[in-house]
């Protein structure tokens, strides 16, 4: 009995150690990001630095929300229009109910799968409150310079890539390929 | 039995709510904005039409903005994963979730959540509490999976603003709105007579969505070890589920389901034909001495006090040991929500439950009840910058009425009939208010709640409630919940079937049962790797017993003393390789209560530890996972207080004071063949442990009556199923 008691004790002492030593959030869109997940299918980990110096589109959708229904065939043209922007989409859903989706659409970019939970990686997109779709533009050094909450358009990807592409080269990086 | 009544000034104000937020929305409702593109650096503040969809992990930013504060939630992908096909099957190997068996013969299951007892678990629908002790008993396996969106837990008294009853938590059926046109079939098939069919349809329309979904499940009866009587009850269950769906109604998106339940099960002898069962008075079809410890001659068994069998020999039919029970339900949930404008919400909710029971207690007692349960429900939401109050009103209405005929001989009323002697009414109206707030640029988030209720039996409680959120960084956060609720006792399953051969049941000496809780998690979230880890401190104080008096009466009457669960619980899952998971999911219980409650507190007997251990394997068209929970052992002659009132097998010797540890390991597949045929196979209890190979899974008093024994264990061997999902989009 007095065992169990100092085990509780420990697991407590350890959480609040935990708790009190991690610094707060660093400021969101201030640093590149950089992420590992598994593709739809199961057969490999997608880096983000796997695309280094070159732009990359997010989209993060699920398969049961109307808009990011609507916007996928316009991400799917516009991947092939924006052939220096590595486009990549990131599916909340079961991994199968995702992959039918993506196969049905014919999505021609990486599909990837959400981490196990998702909040994490939601936050260190700007989406705190998990609101689907949501589409993020990186620059070349990964770092996110454009967002949007909601169902994207040709005009929004265009100025959103734009901006983007000025801003990494006001940095002086190197612009995308 | 009392079947009307009159609503208290108290309970108005709902309804009064309800049409004062419904004139509001009519005339302050804007159209939403047009959707502007972004800037650079600067993220779209107009939002067109977002869903949030899926599970929201209960760390997520805003999360305690919610009237109940989930703690953890469990997708439809992860119920099919495991190839769940009920609420109870859905909620099993996960850390401080349990399902119990409370009965071995009827098997009365409830959900327990940080190892309290199943009654302090409220169940919801759509948010809408209408279940009860007496539903619950044996409707908890006759919800189904079926065109459920998610399943939220919400560990802790402190989590559910307008759910005060859940003393140890909340669990919240969430229905799926249908986003496109669906049909779904499946049918599964397995041994012990198992075969399922359901479907799923939807429709989505201009103006909202149906739905509609149906179960035929039917289940045999299964004596594991050649006792003739069952160990796992036998069912024929059908559900029927209507949704409506509308998205603009006055400005209000509705969300409606009506559900209903048939449902048969027979336990005690096997079969299914329950008239014969019924009619089977005398003889003797079982076998007493088969199993463990098992009688040394069939037709009797060995009297402990005695160490003579017991004369004369068994002759009560196979009715003598029957457990049958029929349930009807219908229930009938709505919610509206309306934006009035970017600062202002309203929520109404109502349900409405219809519960018939009609059951046979073998040599105990016939018995058939009558439950109604009304709940309705109001409140804004208004907004002040990130601030957000609450104020709402609540009423709940519930009835129970029953007959009953005592069929034990040495009773007073035996064979007499008699009306509601476990009847109850309560009506409780209830005012809330809750403010979220956030500080340290978002970085701490806090819901601060109280609610007053007034009971006509109990008059009025007041439980308040306070919930923070700490982001220390994108990937780590801590929850603290800190409060208090209250439930009102009521009388049958909770504790005893004998009740209903008692001379009365005397309640004047009831109090609420109340809860204090504190509980801590530490959230971590990766790309790879999520865990989270939780502390939880629950106090029960006038827990309600009953105490059988020397004139036969039950006394329902509160414990002398606080009983008191404290637990440690970890998740972690780990993303090995792209399609390689494991999950381990150890937790620790400490129990305290006073030894003079002891005997009445078998409700209390849980594991000391348990560890779950889960691996997936996720790649193309195939999902596979097994998993397994290892069970440690329970000091059985502590919680049964064996010392004062031993328990003895079927040859007289005397139950173990301890359980054995046992592993329960589950296994699933399936295989997505193309875009609407999915092949699926599962293998449940792998290695077929079972607790009546270890234990008379009956038991005697000393003087040679028996009795169903404690369920610390598996009640049902290895069972296989198999079935085929085809789906149509």
């Amino acid at each position: 009995m007095h065992r169990r008691l100092r085990i509780t004790d420990w697991i407590l002492l350890t959480m609040l150690a935990l708790a009190l030593g991690f610094a707060p959030s660093r400021a969101l869109a201030a640093e590149r990001l950089e992420f590992t997940l598994a593709t739809l299918d199961g057969h490999a980990f997608v880096k983000l630095s796997d695309f280094p110096n070159r732009q990359v589109l997010i989209n993060v959708w699920g398969t049961e929300c109307p808009p990011c229904v609507k916007e996928t065939p316009l991400l799917n043209a516009q991947s092939q229009i924006y052939k220096n922007v590595q486009f990549l989409g990131i599916g909340t859903d079961d991994r199968i109910s995702s992959l039918l989706f993506a196969n049905r659409y014919r999505v021609r970019y990486p599909q990837l799968q959400a981490p196990n939970n998702p909040a994490g990686l939601l936050r260190e997109l700007g989406d705190l409150h998990g609101a689907l779709p949501f589409t993020v533009v990186l620059d070349a050094q990964h770092r996110i310079c454009a967002r949007r909450m909601g169902e994207v358009d040709a005009r929004w990807i265009a100025t959103a890539v734009h901006d983007c592409t000025a801003e990494t080269e006001a940095d002086g990086s190197r612009g995308p390929s | 039995m009392r079947s009307s009544y009159s609503m208290p000034a108290l309970a108005a104000l709902p309804l009064a709510m309800l049409f004062a937020s419904t004139a509001l929305a009519q005339t302050s409702s804007t159209p939403p904005a047009p959707s502007t593109p972004p800037q650079a650096n600067k993220p779209a503040k107009t939002l067109q039409s977002v869903n949030v969809s899926g599970v929201i992990p209960p760390t997520q930013y805003g999360a305690l903005r919610s009237d109940i504060v989930q703690t953890e939630s469990i997708s439809a992908k992860d119920m099919a994963n495991i190839g769940a096909t009920s609420l109870i099957d859905a909620l099993t190997h996960r850390p401080g979730i349990d399902i119990q068996v409370e009965c071995s013969v009827c098997n009365v299951r409830s959900i327990t959540l940080d190892n309290l007892p199943g009654r302090f678990t409220t169940l919801t629908l759509d948010g809408v509490p209408i279940f009860s002790p007496v539903s619950n008993a044996y409707g908890l396996d006759m919800l189904g999976v079926n065109g459920l969106e998610r399943i939220d837990v919400s560990r802790g008294a402190a989590t559910s603003l307008t759910t005060p009853e859940s003393l140890a938590g909340t669990v919240t059926l969430v229905t799926k709105v249908p986003t496109k046109d669906t049909a779904e079939i499946e049918a599964d098939t397995g041994n012990f007579g198992y075969q399922r069919e359901t479907f799923y349809l939807a429709k989505v329309l201009d103006w909202g969505a149906v739905s509609l979904n149906g179960t035929n499940q039917d289940h045999a009866s299964v004596d594991g070890i050649g006792y003739g009587i069952s160990q796992f009850t036998g069912y024929q269950r059908k559900l029927l589920g209507l949704g409506l769906f509308v998205n603009d109604f006055l400005g209000f998106r509705i969300k409606t389901r009506f559900d209903y339940i048939h449902e048969d099960r027979g336990g005690g002898p096997l079969g299914d034909d329950y008239k014969a069962i019924l009619a089977s008075t005398t003889g003797n079809p079982f076998n007493w001495s088969a199993g463990p410890n098992g009688s040394p001659v069939s037709n009797t068994w060995v009297e402990p006090s005695t160490g003579q069998l017991v004369e004369p020999p068994y002759d009560g039919g196979a009715s003598g040991i029957a457990q049958i029970i029929f349930t009807r339900r219908e229930q009938f949930v709505t919610t509206a929500d309306k934006q009035v404008d970017d600062d202002t919400a309203i929520h109404l909710a109502a349900g409405y439950a219809h519960h018939e029971q009609a059951s046979w207690y073998g040599e105990d007692s016939d018995y058939w009840d009558r439950q109604q349960q009304v709940y309705l429900d109001a409140n804004i939401q208004k907004s002040f910058g990130d601030a957000q109050v609450t104020v709402g009103a609540n009423y709940k209405y519930e009835e129970l009425g029953s007959r009953s005929i005592s069929q034990t001989p040495d009773t007073p009323y035996y064979g007499i009939l008699r009306y509601n002697v476990d009847s109850y009414i309560y009506r409780t109206p209830g005012v809330y208010a809750q403010l979220y707030d956030t500080f340290f640029d978002n970085r701490l988030e806090l819901n601060a709640s109280v609610r007053v209720d007034h009971n006509n039996d109990f008059g009025t409680i007041t439980t308040p409630r306070l919930n923070l959120l700490w982001h220390h960084s994108d990937n780590l956060s801590s929850r603290l919940a800190i409060g208090t609720g209250y439930r009102l006792p009521t009388s049958f399953f909770e504790q005893d079937h004998g009740i209903l051969s008692a001379v009365s049941v005397d309640r004047t000496g009831a109090k609420p049962e109340r809860s204090q809780n504190a509980s801590y998690s530490l959230n971590y979230a990766s790309d790879l790797f999520t865990a989270t880890t939780s502390l939880n401190y629950t106090r029960i104080t006038d827990m309600a017993l009953f105490v059988n008096d020397a004139a036969n009466a039950f006394v329902l009457e509160p414990a002398q003393h606080p009983f008191i669960v404290k637990s440690a619980d970890f998740e972690g899952t780990w993303k090995a390789t792209p399609a390689d998971s494991f999950t381990l999911g150890p937790e620790f219980y400490r129990y305290d209560f006073n030894a003079s409650d002891a005997s009445n507190a078998a409700l209390f007997s849980r594991p000391e530890y348990r560890v779950s251990l889960g691996y997936d394997h996720d790649s193309g068209p195939w999902d596979f996972n097994i998993r397994g929970t290892f069970t440690g052992p329970q000091d059985l002659s502590k919680w049964y207080d064996y010392a004062d009132n031993p328990i003895y097998n079927l040859n007289g010797t005397p139950k173990p004071n301890w359980s054995p540890t046992f592993w329960v390991v589950d296994t699933h597949i399936s295989y997505q063949v193309n875009k609407w045929l999915e092949l699926h196979a599962g293998v449940n209890n792998i290695f077929n442990y079972q607790q009546a190979k270890h234990d008379s899974f009956l038991f005697q008093d000393p003087y040679g009556n028996i009795n169903v024994t404690y369920i610390w264990g598996p009640n049902i061997g290895r069972s296989y199923t198999a079935g085929v999902k085809i789906t149509f989009e």
